[in-house]
């Protein structure tokens, strides 16, 4: 963790910049953010650690808390709204029996809604990990729940960590 | 018909690959505009092309760049902008997930006529694709000498840095942006200073739109008058109109400036959905009023927009049709404002907070009485007093919502429930 | 000059001036709320927003400049409808509990809602509650995040000017909320600064919480006894008991900010350390007995000893009244000038007094640090002086003042500084002397025995070259070390050094010590008279002998060490200690248990029972702080008024009382003996206080005047070069943030913060002895040895450390040995030296006070 945060701090003038990507690389190694890596991050960079905190707080990507293995972020801003979303929403609540903000007891899916995804000629959209998934109905949100838990399925059967899907 | 300029690659699927980019004419603009042009003579050049930013304010570009001292030692930065948070807008992430160099070599470009060696792409952190895509597009443009030292054997040096945003919609307010760059939270700043003045680590920084940017190569190869034919003289070149909502044919489409808000809607967009007919449109993002139907004559640029009381924002057009609550509409954009609210100043982070409480209560039907009057307190308590921007956007929408479809929330007051329930 | 018209009147302001501070001079009153006037405009609470001709919006006057020609209004209807607006939606969803807000009475918010708000709301929805408790953010600090009105005054204060950033913000919008790191402020200054900016209830002070209401509390405008910097505060009680401290944004050196020892540390006052009664020691032990037993026995003592020697030590920590009239009580009446006013060391006046004379720049520290260069020589001025330390940063941040640090010991405000010169410890002198070195033209002036700098003096020599006026900021840390002489000496040097460089200079000293410098104008010296005057001159005797009516003995008298040497040579008859405690001070713990066991007769009169009053033979329970009035003279040289809150404590008499008590037991009247006359007789007397009345000590106090003399002859040698760097650790004293000695150890509220003695080193030092943060360590010299909490600091210097010299229980001065310094120690992980169980402080083991020692008793 260290050595990427360094690198990334490199293309700053100021160590302070450095924070956000610090804090991503450190979310991607660790999954959240709990103190201990804030403060390990404030180390690293030479920086208060309140202005560490303050920027894992303010952003809504980064987490504090730890979030499922899947976090499924469906898109309810007005574009996916007017397509359909709320219906997507119901049906991801009952499917998986958790309410949105909320994560599986396996730790398996965290459900969210998140402000416009920036994708609206696909809407209604999820993000899962780093993809995309548009155009979405009932059906094809059922397709992608049976696929991700095939694939974490898998990965534990190759106890490797869970690749992020891939398009 | 209208040949697209920018959107030209997008369908290649190795669009976003160097080798298919130079084969399209990429990186000759560079090439000119290092060999042929002083920097103050691209900035001209711009200038005499009417370019006006393509991020929302729709500021004369070429303006911009004059504003930066000439005569300054420290560094001077560039900073695109590529946070694309405007709900309805997703032009930037396609051109840089298909088209990246377009937008690399509108950097150079730019970066060269106001004296910049740095820039930073401030890139939504959801947009992991593009920013793939992004990073794999400056690595090859380096390795080809189009970025780096002595960019194609000239004096100018030049570097692209990828910055990710981590899920703030204020920080595509430009200010906000260099706070955010800095490492702090992102809250704008007091202008003045203004970016050109005293920008990031305050130094002199130019913010500028991703399709901006990506306007520039094309300015330097056909020329400002080339530029300037296309739609009207004071708001010209071609477009990225961003369709999305309840209509048949949703997508980005390449269009001159100017063009009649119905026209695209109904010939290109396809019109409504089968059975339905169109109540209203948004134009330029969420933070751009609506438009009724009887409106949708309007030409889709900055100033005819803003003669129709709207605006073309970041051209995010929203096509709301009659089977939709207009009521729910204005909620959740309210509530959009409300969540991303920076909470720097007082009316917006208080003030929204108090206007969701009351539309969520309308919406429910259980209003009072008394509630769009406070609506209308609200709005003017707001607009106008905010910090930065993002306060005025929320309450000019809510305002056209209540002036143009009143009677809905009175509906919902009186009857006490949602009609369209 | 611009000119501008705000609401029809006309004023012409300077360029760069804000629409908002143009109103304020023309009295125009504007609402703020995140306008804080020594921060940088926020321009978030848009309360000040105000019409301006042209402009299409309302802008905010307090982050706008005026142009010239510029026409506001900021009374038009629209503005009204605005300001209510905004205090209709920050009111929306504010609790309203200011029935049992702390801050109720004194609340902007309530204020503002009364001259500007909206008579009443149509806020009908539930209020958001996101904390439904109170955090706990320290032992000090309390915040309540719903009446947070997010103006980020404390934020924007615990950065730029405290330096500390321990507060911040924490997530966006509504969710805002000011927090620590983690939600903790444990490890930051507690100087409640935070507290003091909050307009409303968010940010509370934790002691003070539900304690009392603002309208109960009588408050008293007075100075802080902790150091000499100074600050003004206003001590709130209610009924005599002592409630809280706030300070006044107009006030003083400190404008509205205090430190955690003045703003948490004044509940001392109510210690029940406190000597009751006058005791007097009887078989072996203090018993406790009336004033007249007392007077009875002590009149009969005093004659015993009349024909042996006497001496008396007083503490810089007495008002400037008790000092004065301390030394005349020794001199008229003991017929003595072996007085001293530190129980740490001798001051080598003979150097002091013309460094004084010469460049003591009596003003206001705001002026001496506008000059465009500042060296800071010596101590820790961030732990000595926390509020200097917050100016000073200001002047670094704001006004681009260029600050060098000279110094052993690491401090925070290194970070601001242009240049920092780490000094071997002990060590100021030969460094200062290759700086002067440095700034002589050598064909001009005769070598004075350095020639190599080192790379940091140098560094320093040509900033200094450069500036145009300096300001050097001396800590009295420099009056520990033997090489004291030296080090004041090369003070000198560089000052006329600079001087004739032609550059402007100023010099004050940082003291620890709340009135310091009016112990030396007060002659607390055995050289010196009130004023400043060798004992041994007629001229400067003569007049003080006419208005005193008594004669003056004409040889200088013996110092702190030459006292402790009377007295351990059984020379001492009497030994009168008012107010200090050196057998807890003194850097030699057997010594100085030795010599105070010897003198004849040890009169301690004091407010708490200290270790030195323990062994005395008569104990004087005298007021404490707070229970009598007088003056404090600052670092600055600016006297002030210490006012009475409550009345002396149980048997106690006020010190000037107890001073005509001892008096008269010779037969003899101290005339004037009021505090009032006093000053009178001071102001008549000495110099510096010229012309000054009790009654023109305005809120700010007032500046005593010296007339510099130019200092003449040639300059000082250069002291023997810098001490190879030794092997061994070496160990310094000095203060700490928390606490600064015997007032503020009987704070409780300073012991809930840190109640814990801890030893200071590098990183490195601690790695290579395989210690590590926390760890308990001993520390051990040739003398003893202490435990503590090892404190890894990772600006410390190699080979350093640091120990807080004001931890009674340490018993550091048990290690030390006198005309020593730094000490050369060893530090190990408590169990795994030999012998010492981890709790035991002190190897010479617990010494029971009253027992085993008849210190004195005849
Ligand atoms: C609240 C707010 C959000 C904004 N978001 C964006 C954005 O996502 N992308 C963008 O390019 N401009 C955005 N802007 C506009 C920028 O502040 C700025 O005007 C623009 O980046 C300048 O580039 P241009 O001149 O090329 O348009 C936003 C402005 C505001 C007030
Ligand atoms: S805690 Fe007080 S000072 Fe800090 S932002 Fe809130 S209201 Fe302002
Ligand atoms: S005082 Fe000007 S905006 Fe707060």
């Amino acid at each position: 963790m260290r050595e990427k945060i360094e690198e990334a701090a490199a293309r700053y003038p100021d160590q302070r910049s450095a924070i956000m990507p610090a804090l991503l690389i450190a979310q991607q190694e660790h999954g959240h953010l709990p103190g201990p890596i804030l403060e390990e991050v404030a180390d690293i960079l030479g920086v208060e650690r309140i202005w560490v905190y303050e920027l894992a707080t303010f952003y809504t990507l980064f987490h504090t808390e730890p979030i499922g293995m899947f976090h499924l972020q469906l898109c309810d801003n007005v574009s996916c709204m007017l397509c359909g979303s709320e219906d997507l929403l119901k049906h991801l609540e009952t499917a998986l029996g958790i309410k949105k903000g909320e994560t599986t007891p396996d730790l398996m899916f965290t459900l969210s809604t998140v402000e416009c995804l920036g994708a609206c000629e696909m809407a209604p959209v999820m993000q899962v990990g780093d993809d995309y998934h548009g155009d979405l109905d009932i059906g094809r949100i059922d397709t992608l729940l049976s696929r991700l838990r095939a694939d974490a399925a898998s990965n534990a059967a190759d106890d490797a960590v869970p690749a992020l899907p891939g398009e | 018909m209208f040949e697209p300029v920018l959107l030209k690659n997008i369908d290649a699927p190795d669009g976003h690959q160097l080798s298919a980019y130079e084969a399209g004419g990429g990186y000759r603009a560079l090439a000119k505009a290092l060999r042929e042009y002083t920097p103050d003579e691209v900035i001209d050049l711009v200038k005499q092309s009417n370019l006006r930013g393509r991020g929302g304010a729709g500021f004369p570009t070429g303006m911009k760049w004059s504003f930066v001292p000439k005569q300054s030692d420290g560094p001077k930065y560039l900073c695109c902008n590529a946070d694309e948070g405007e709900p309805g807008t997703f032009k930037d992430r396609i051109i840089m997930e298909r088209d990246p160099h377009q937008l690399v070599e509108g950097l150079a470009v730019s970066a060269y006529a106001i004296g910049a060696e740095t820039a930073y792409v401030y890139v939504r952190g959801e947009y992991v694709k593009a920013i793939r895509r992004l990073e794999q597009a400056i690595a090859e443009a380096r390795a080809k000498g189009y970025l780096g030292p002595r960019v194609l054997g000239s004096d100018f040096n030049f570097a692209i840095h990828i910055h990710c945003g981590a899920g703030a919609y204020i920080c595509g307010e430009e200010t906000a942006m260099l706070e955010s760059l800095e490492g702090k939270r992102a809250q704008p700043r007091l202008k003045p200073p203004f970016p050109a003045v005293a920008g990031l680590y305050a130094s002199p920084t130019v913010i500028n739109n991703v399709e901006t940017l990506a306007c520039v190569p094309h300015i330097v190869m056909r020329g400002a008058h080339w530029f300037r034919s296309i739609g009207p003289d004071k708001s010209p070149g071609p477009k990225l109109y961003c369709l999305s909502g309840q209509v048949k044919k949703p997508g980005l489409y390449e269009l001159p400036m100017g063009i009649p808000l119905r026209e695209l809607v109904e010939d290109h967009g396809g019109g409504p959905l089968p059975g339905r007919r169109i109540k209203a449109v948004i134009p330029g993002g969420v933070s751009a009023p609506l438009i009724p139907e009887a409106g949708m004559g309007v030409g889709m640029d900055f100033d005819s927009l803003a003669a129709a009381g709207s605006m073309l924002g970041s051209a995010g057009v929203i096509v709301v049709d009659d089977t939709t609550c207009l009521v729910k509409v204005a909620t959740r954009i309210i509530e959009f404002f409300h969540h991303e609210s920076c909470g720097k100043c007082t009316p917006c982070r208080e003030g929204l907070n108090w206007t969701v409480k009351v539309l969520r209560r309308i919406e429910a039907g259980e209003g009072a009485p008394g509630d769009l009057e406070q609506l209308d307190k609200l709005c003017k308590g707001i607009f106008g007093n905010t910090f930065c921007a993002l306060g005025d956007g929320a309450a000019m929408g809510l305002r056209a919502a209540l002036a143009h479809f009143r009677d809905e929330f009175v509906a919902h007051i009186e009857e006490r429930r949602c009609p369209f329930h | 000059m611009v000119s501008i018209t705000i609401d029809e009147r006309t004023l012409d302001v300077e360029a760069g001036t804000t629409v908002l501070q143009a109103a304020q001079r023309l009295g125009i009153d504007v609402p703020t709320f995140c306008y804080l006037k020594r921060l940088p405009p926020l321009a978030s609470c848009r309360m000040c927003l105000v019409e301006i001709e042209g402009l299409r919006r309302l802008q905010p006057s307090c982050a706008t400049a005026v142009t010239d020609g510029m026409v506001v209004r900021t009374n038009t209807p629209l503005i009204e409808e605005t300001r209510s607006s905004m205090l209709d939606m920050l009111l929306a969803n504010h609790p309203l509990d200011c029935p049992i807000c702390d801050k109720g009475g004194e609340c902007e918010l309530q204020d503002m809602v009364m001259a500007y708000g909206p008579r009443r709301s149509e806020f009908r929805d539930p209020k958001r509650v996101f904390h439904s408790r109170d955090i706990r953010l320290s032992p000090v600090i309390i915040m309540n995040v719903n009446r947070c009105i997010q103006c980020q005054r404390c934020v924007r204060m615990c950065e730029e000017v405290v330096g500390a950033v321990a507060l911040g913000t924490v997530e966006k919008g509504m969710d805002t909320a000011v927090t620590g790191f983690e939600g903790s402020l444990a490890s930051c200054d507690q100087c409640g600064n935070c507290v003091q900016v909050c307009p409303v209830g968010a940010l509370m002070s934790f002691p003070y919480r539900y304690k009392a209401r603002p309208w109960d509390l009588a408050e008293t405008d007075t100075v802080c006894p902790h150091c000499g910097t100074g600050c003004q505060l206003t001590v709130g009680a209610r009924k005599g008991e002592f409630m809280r401290v706030r300070a006044k944004e107009e006030n003083g050196v400190n404008r509205e900010m205090l430190c955690v020892r003045g703003r948490f540390g004044l509940d001392f006052v109510e210690s029940r350390d406190r000597i009751k009664r006058p005791m007097i020691r009887r078989d072996g032990a203090l018993v406790p007995v009336s004033w007249d037993e007392a007077g009875d026995h002590l009149r009969r003592r005093l004659a015993a000893v009349e024909s042996k020697a006497a001496g008396g030590l007083a503490s810089s920590r007495l008002p400037n009244e008790v000092l004065y009239q301390f030394q005349k009580l020794m001199r008229a009446v003991f017929r003595t000038n072996n007085i001293d006013c530190s129980a740490r060391w001798s001051t080598p006046f003979d150097t002091l007094g013309p460094l004084l004379a010469s460049f003591y720049t009596r003003a206001p520290l705001q002026d001496v640090i506008g000059n465009d260069c500042v060296l800071v020589i010596g101590g820790n001025v961030t732990e000595e002086n926390p509020v200097t330390e917050y100016l000073l940063r200001d002047a670094a941040r704001r006004r681009r003042t260029g600050f060098l640090m000279l110094a052993a010991r690491p401090s925070r405000l290194d970070a601001d500084a242009r240049q920092v010169v780490r000094v071997p410890p002990g060590g100021e002198a030969a460094s200062l002397a290759a700086v002067v070195a440095g700034l002589m033209p050598s064909e001009a002036f005769a070598d004075i025995g350095v020639t190599t700098g080192g790379e940091g003096p140098d560094r320093l020599v040509s900033t200094l070259k450069e500036a145009r006026s300096v300001t050097l900021l001396v800590s009295a840390d420099l009056l520990r070390s033997p090489e004291a002489r030296g080090a004041l000496q090369q003070v000198t040097n560089l000052l006329r050094v600079l001087h004739l460089l032609g550059k402007g200079t100023s010099m004050q000293f940082l003291f620890d010590r709340a009135n310091q410098m009016g112990a030396w104008d007060m002659g607390v010296l055995p050289a010196t008279l009130p004023g400043l005057g060798a004992v041994t001159d007629d001229a400067a005797r003569t007049p003080i002998e006419r208005v005193w009516g008594a004669e003056i003995p004409a040889e200088a008298g013996a110092g702190l060490d030459a006292l402790l040497d009377l007295c351990a040579g059984g020379r001492m008859g009497v030994l009168y200690i008012t107010g200090s405690d050196p057998l807890i001070a003194y850097p030699d713990r057997d010594y100085v248990k030795r010599a105070l066991g010897a003198a004849d007769l040890l009169i301690v009169q004091d407010t708490f029972l200290t270790d030195t009053a323990a062994v005395a033979e008569v104990v004087l329970p005298a007021a404490g702080y707070g229970e009598e009035v007088g003056t404090f003279t600052n670092n600055e040289g600016r006297i002030q008024q210490v006012r009475k809150f409550r009345e002396p404590a149980f048997e106690a008499k006020g010190n000037l009382e107890i001073f005509d008590f001892v008096a008269a037991l010779r037969h003899q009247v101290l005339k004037p003996s009021t505090q009032g006359a006093i000053f009178e007789e001071i102001a008549g007397l000495i110099p510096a206080y010229q012309g000054l009345t009790q009654e023109g000590l305005g809120a700010d106090g007032a500046f005593t005047r010296a007339a510099l003399t130019p200092a003449a002859g040639a300059f000082f040698p250069a002291p023997p070069a810098n001490p190879k760097p030794h092997d061994q650790l070496m160990l310094i004293t000095g203060n700490g943030l928390f606490h600064n000695g015997y007032l503020s150890e009987r704070s409780e509220i300073l012991n809930t913060v840190a109640d814990e003695p801890y030893v200071e080193m590098s990183a490195q030092d601690a790695t290579q002895l395989g210690l590590s943060d926390g760890d308990r360590v001993v520390v051990r010299s040739a003398q003893g040895e202490l435990a503590a909490k090892l404190k890894v600091n990772r600006r410390f210097p190699r080979g350093l450390v640091f120990v807080p010299e004001n931890y009674r229980a340490l018993r550091l001065n048990s290690l030390l040995r006198r005309g020593e310094y730094p000490w050369p120690v060893e530090v190990k992980l408590a169990h795994a030296a030999a012998g010492i169980s981890p709790d035991t402080n002190s190897a010479a083991g617990p010494e029971a006070f009253g027992q085993g020692m008849a210190g004195g008793s005849p």
